[in-house]
């Protein structure tokens, strides 16, 4: 059962690999890599069920809260041309 | 008898969830637009993992696994603004 989910995740992250590598604006590049960190979470958690030990849903919390940051982040950087810091601020 | 009820439940929401984490991505790679693939990877990040995520909160019982699920399915949430 975990097996089948796992190999279907798999499927499912090579398919978003080709969109990552295809990818013909940012916009698809950075809508792929969420959706890819999406995939690894969940793999995380299935494959922690898969050998017994679902103790690995810690690592996924941690892997999807550094998933969003650094989506926000990218979007942050593409939309003002800085992460927000004095240093990369070139309006003032 | 009860955990085989619970085990037939986690089937049925497993393949739910499967079937549209295939889709999206499917979807994610040969749809024409960029608006349709933000659509695509919607079905992804909200019923593809939502039912996976409920598979597994089915499989775990009442433990702390079950709150730490709940949370990793508020972060997937929250991030689709």
């Amino acid at each position: 059962m975990f097996l089948a989910v796992l190999i279907a995740l798999a499927v499912s992250g090579l398919l978003i690999l080709c969109r990552i590598i295809i990818g013909k604006t940012t916009f698809d590049r950075i809508l792929a890599t969420n959706s890819l960190g999406t995939i690894i979470v969940l793999a995380i958690s299935v494959h922690g069920y898969f050998i017994g030990r679902p103790e690995f849903i810690d690592i996924a919390i941690v892997y999807a809260l550094i998933n969003f940051i650094g989506t926000i982040a990218v979007l942050s950087l593409f939309d003002n041309g800085t992460l927000g810091d004095k240093f990369g601020d070139k309006t003032e | 008898m009860i955990e085989n009820i619970y085990d037939v439940l986690t089937i049925c929401s497993f393949g739910i969830g499967v079937f549209f984490l295939l889709t999206g991505s499917l979807g994610l790679l040969k749809l024409p637009d960029v608006f349709s693939r933000i659509h695509a990877a919607g079905m992804i990040d909200t019923t593809g993992a939502s039912f996976i995520i409920f598979g597994m909160i089915l499989q775990s019982g009442s433990s702390l696994i079950t709150a730490k699920l709940v949370f990793i399915g508020i972060f997937i949430f929250i991030q689709k603004k």
